[in-house]
C-alpha cells in the first residue's frame, strides 16, 4: 500500500473515520507515544482533515498513520543521529502528526514550529523562527513546499537545511527503527514566553503519558462514544497535547479544521460537532466570542452532543460565555456542558478540570478587599458595582498530582486567600532546553513548580486570577492590569484596539501606572473625545491615577498564542519607541493659510 | 470571474474595504491595508474571506503574510485567477 512516490500514497478515503473503535478504550496507560499509536492502529479511528467549508479533505486512520510515519522514521534514522532536533511547521496536516510520530519512531525530538498568522506578517515571523533556531540548535526543519522560501530565508545566517513534507518520499530509506525509550525525551515545545525570547519546553516520554492519562481518563473521562473536534493551532499545548498525542493515547477521533480557516470562518467549527457528533472540543474565550459575532443564523445546528465544551489557554471570561450559551441554547448547547479548565505548556498541559456539568461556577468578589488583603471575598449588595469582579474556577487538581497556593513568604495558604499557585506531579517537565537560568527560576530542585499565576482555593477548586509577573503594586495594593485594560476598552466612546497597562520607573511610590490604548484613528477632536472619557472612567472604576497614552494600531506585542506581554509592551515604552499620538509636536511645520 | 482584469479586483477590494474607511480616504493601489486603514486583525480575515469567496480561490497564510498593501493583494488574486 505505501510507496515511495510521495503525496499518491495518500489513501483516497472518502469518510471521516469512525467514532467507535471497535476495541477497548484505553486511557494512556502506555510508557511511550509510539506505543500508544502501536495501539490506536488496531483500532477504526484516526484523524480527519476539514476544509473551511467543513468539507474532507483528507481521513488518517491510526493504523495508516502508523504505517506512514514508520516510514519516514525508517529515512530519519539515517538522516539524524538520535536525539537530534527536528523543527517541524506546525500545519494542521497528515503530514505533520506522521513526522510528529516518525520522530518517536527514530527517536528524535520534534520541535513544533508556529506558523505566519497576519497580513503583512512575514518580517515578524521570520524573526521569531530565528530566535527559536538560534536556541534549539535543529538538525533540520522540515515545511510544506510553499513555506519552503519563508523558513530559509529566516535561516538564513545558520546552517540548517530545510526539507518540504514533499520530498521526505525521496529521502534514503533504511531497514531499521530507533524508538524512543521510557525515559527519553519526547519534543521540544514552543509555548511560553514572549515571542521575542521563545523558551523550549521539553517533554519526556513520562510526563507526556502521565498528563494525557490525567487528560483522557480523569479530565475528560473519555468513553468509546466520544469523538473530539478541534481548531487550536498545532503549535499551542492545547492543539498539540490536547487534540493530537492526547487522542492518539486514548484512541479518539478528532476532526480538524485549520486554524486559519477557523478564524475566517468560525461556524465552522460547530458545523463540523453538528454534522459529526462531536463531544469533546476546546477553546480559549476568544473562540466562543468569535463565534457569536459571526453567527448569521443562516442554518441549522444540532449541538446537543457536545458534552465537554472546554475553556482554557487564557483567563476565561464569564460574559462572553454566557453569550455564547444565550445564541446557541436552542440549537442544543447544553450550559452544563461549559468545562473551564487550568494548565501551562509546563506541565504538557492540564493541571485542573471542572467536573463534568458543572458549567461556569462563578464567584464575584470585592475587587476593593482584594486589593487590599489578598482575600477573595464574595462582594454583597453593599458592594460597589466597580469593585465587582467576577472569577470562573477551574476545578480540582488531577489524581497524582498536588497544587498548592503560597503566599509571597511561602506560607502555604488555606480557602479564599489569593497567592501564587504551586504545582508538583508526574506532568511537571524537567525544564527548558539549554535555558538553565529560566529553568531554575520556575523549576524547584523539590519537584515543585512555580507557574507564575496566581490564585484561590474556592470548594477545593482552583480559582486563577491572573499571572503574578504582570501585578502592579501600588500604595500596598495589588492592581491587576486585565482591570485597566478592560476598563478602558469598555469606556472608549470609538472603537479602540487592544489596551496594556504595567508600572513604570523605579519602585514603590515614584512608580507610575501607565496605560496604553491603540486607538483606529489619528482625528484629533476624537483622540481628545477619547482621552477624555477613558480617563474618567479609569479613575472611576480603578481609583488609581493611570497615565494614558493612545497609540497607533500594532502597537502591542502578542505572543505566539495571542496572549499580550505586557513585559514587552513596556519594555517598548521605556526605550522610547511607542509614538504618542496625542503629542503636539513642537516643530509643526506652518501651514500656508496660517501665513 | 477568471477574466476579472486589476481594475475590477481593485474596486471590488475597495468595496470591501468600505466598512473599515469611515473617514473615505482615498485607497491608492499604495495604501497600506493595515497600516492607512481601520483593518484589525479580525477584519482582515473577513476582508479576505469574502475575496475567496467572490473569485472562488484560496489564499494561503503564506500568502496572506506577504501582503501588506491594496496593490499586492491585488496582484495576489489576480495571480490565483490565472493560477
Amino acid at each position: 500500500m505505501l510507496t515511495e512516490k510521495g503525496p499518491e500514497m495518500t489513501l483516497v478515503t472518502s469518510l471521516p473515520t469512525a467514532t467507535s473503535r471497535g476495541k477497548a478504550v484505553r486511557h494512556s496507560d502506555f510508557k511511550t507515544l509510539h506505543e500508544g499509536l502501536d495501539y490506536a492502529a488496531t483500532c477504526l479511528t484516526g484523524l480527519n482533515f476539514f476544509d473551511g467549508k467543513g468539507v474532507l479533505k483528507t481521513a488518517l486512520p491510526y493504523k495508516e498513520l502508523r504505517e506512514r510515519a514508520i516510514d519516514t522514521a525508517k529515512r530519519l534514522v539515517k538522516f539524524a543521529p538520535k536525539n537530534a532536533r527536528i523543527g517541524i511547521a506546525a500545519v494542521t496536516s497528515p503530514e505533520f502528526a506522521e513526522l510528529f510520530f516518525a520522530c518517536q519512531y527514530a527517536g528524535l525530538v520534534p520541535a513544533p514550529l508556529p506558523l505566519p498568522v497576519t497580513l503583512g506578517g512575514r518580517g515578524s515571523y521570520e524573526r521569531q523562527l530565528q530566535r527559536m533556531a538560534d536556541t534549539g540548535d535543529f538538525h533540520a526543519l522540515f515545511a510544506p513546499a510553499s513555506m519552503e522560501t519563508i523558513m530559509s530565508s529566516a535561516l538564513n545566517d545558520l546552517n540548517v537545511p530545510v526539507v518540504a513534507f514533499e520530498d521526505i518520499a525521496a529521502m534514503p530509506i533504511g531497514d531499521s527503527l530507533r524508538p524512543h525509550g521510557p525515559d527519553d525525551l519526547c519534543y521540544i515545545q514552543y509555548s511560553s514566553g514572549s515571542s521575542s525570547s521563545p523558551k523550549g519546553i521539553l517533554g519526556t516520554q513520562h510526563s507526556v503519558t502521565s498528563n494525557c492519562r490525567g487528560i483522557t481518563r480523569d479530565g475528560m473521562g473519555i468513553v468509546d462514544t466520544d469523538r473530539a473536534t478541534s481548531w487550536l493551532p498545532m503549535y499551542h499545548d492545547m492543539g498539540l497535547i490536547g487534540f493530537m498525542i492526547a487522542p492518539i493515547l486514548s484512541q479518539l477521533t478528532v476532526d480538524y479544521i485549520d486554524p486559519n480557516d477557523f478564524t475566517r470562518r468560525p461556524i465552522t467549527w460547530l458545523q463540523l460537532i453538528s454534522d459529526h457528533k462531536g463531544t469533546l472540543s476546546y477553546s480559549p474565550t476568544f473562540g466562543y466570542e468569535l463565534c457569536v459575532r459571526r453567527w448569521r443564523a443562516d442554518r441549522e445546528l444540532d449541538l446537543s452532543s457536545w458534552r465537554a465544551a472546554g475553556i482554557g489557554g487564557d483567563m476565561v471570561r464569564p460574559e462572553p460565555l454566557t453569550e455564547f450559551h444565550k445564541t446557541f441554547a436552542e440549537m442544543g448547547f447544553d450550559e452544563g456542558a461549559f468545562k473551564p479548565s487550568y494548565g501551562l505548556a509546563e506541565t504538557t498541559l492540564a493541571a485542573t478540570f471542572a467536573p463534568h456539568g458543572q458549567g461556569l461556577k462563578k464567584h464575584t468578589i470585592d475587587m476593593a478587599r482584594y486589593e487590599r488583603t489578598s482575600e477573595a471575598v464574595e462582594a454583597t449588595d453593599l458592594t460597589p458595582e466597580e469593585h465587582k469582579r467576577t472569577f470562573v474556577a477551574c476545578g480540582t487538581v488531577l489524581p497524582e498530582h498536588e497544587i498548592e497556593i503560597r503566599s509571597f513568604d511561602g506560607d502555604v495558604l488555606g480557602e479564599k486567600k489569593v497567592g501564587q499557585v504551586f504545582l508538583r506531579g508526574p506532568s511537571v517537565s524537567p525544564g527548558y532546553f539549554r535555558n538553565q537560568q529560566a529553568t531554575e527560576a520556575s523549576f524547584a530542585k523539590d519537584g515543585w513548580l512555580n507557574t507564575g499565576d496566581l490564585g484561590y482555593w474556592l470548594d477545593n477548586q482552583l480559582v486563577v486570577t491572573g499571572r503574578f509577573k504582570d501585578l502592579i503594586l501600588w500604595h500596598g495594593r495589588n492592581i491587576w492590569p486585565q482591570d485597566i485594560e478592560w476598563a478602558a476598552q469598555a469606556a472608549a466612546p470609538h472603537r479602540c484596539g487592544r489596551a496594556c497597562a504595567f508600572a513604570s520607573g523605579g519602585a514603590g511610590d515614584e512608580k507610575q501606572i501607565m496605560l496604553l490604548l491603540e486607538c483606529r484613528t489619528r482625528d484629533p477632536e476624537l483622540l481628545d473625545e477619547i482621552y477624555s472619557a477613558v480617563t474618567a472612567a479609569i479613575r472611576l472604576e480603578v481609583g488609581v491615577p493611570v497615565k494614558l497614552m493612545l497609540v497607533p494600531r500594532a502597537t502591542m506585542i502578542v505572543t505566539s498564542s495571542g496572549k499580550l506581554s505586557r513585559a514587552r509592551v513596556k519594555d517598548k515604552f521605556e526605550t522610547g519607541q511607542v509614538i504618542d499620538l496625542l503629542d503636539k509636536e513642537p516643530m509643526k511645520i506652518v501651514s500656508s493659510d496660517a501665513r | 470571474m477568471a477574466q476579472a482584469t486589476r481594475e475590477q479586483i481593485y474596486d471590488k477590494i475597495c468595496e470591501l474595504l468600505k466598512p473599515y474607511n469611515p473617514q473615505n480616504r482615498k485607497i491608492t493601489l499604495q495604501s497600506g491595508i493595515v497600516s492607512d486603514l481601520e483593518v484589525d486583525s479580525v477584519a482582515v480575515f473577513d476582508l479576505v474571506m469574502e475575496l475567496e469567496d467572490h473569485y472562488d480561490i484560496s489564499i494561503s497564510m503564506e500568502q496572506v503574510s506577504d501582503i501588506k498593501t491594496v496593490g499586492e493583494l491585488v496582484n495576489c488574486v489576480k495571480e490565483l485567477l490565472e493560477g
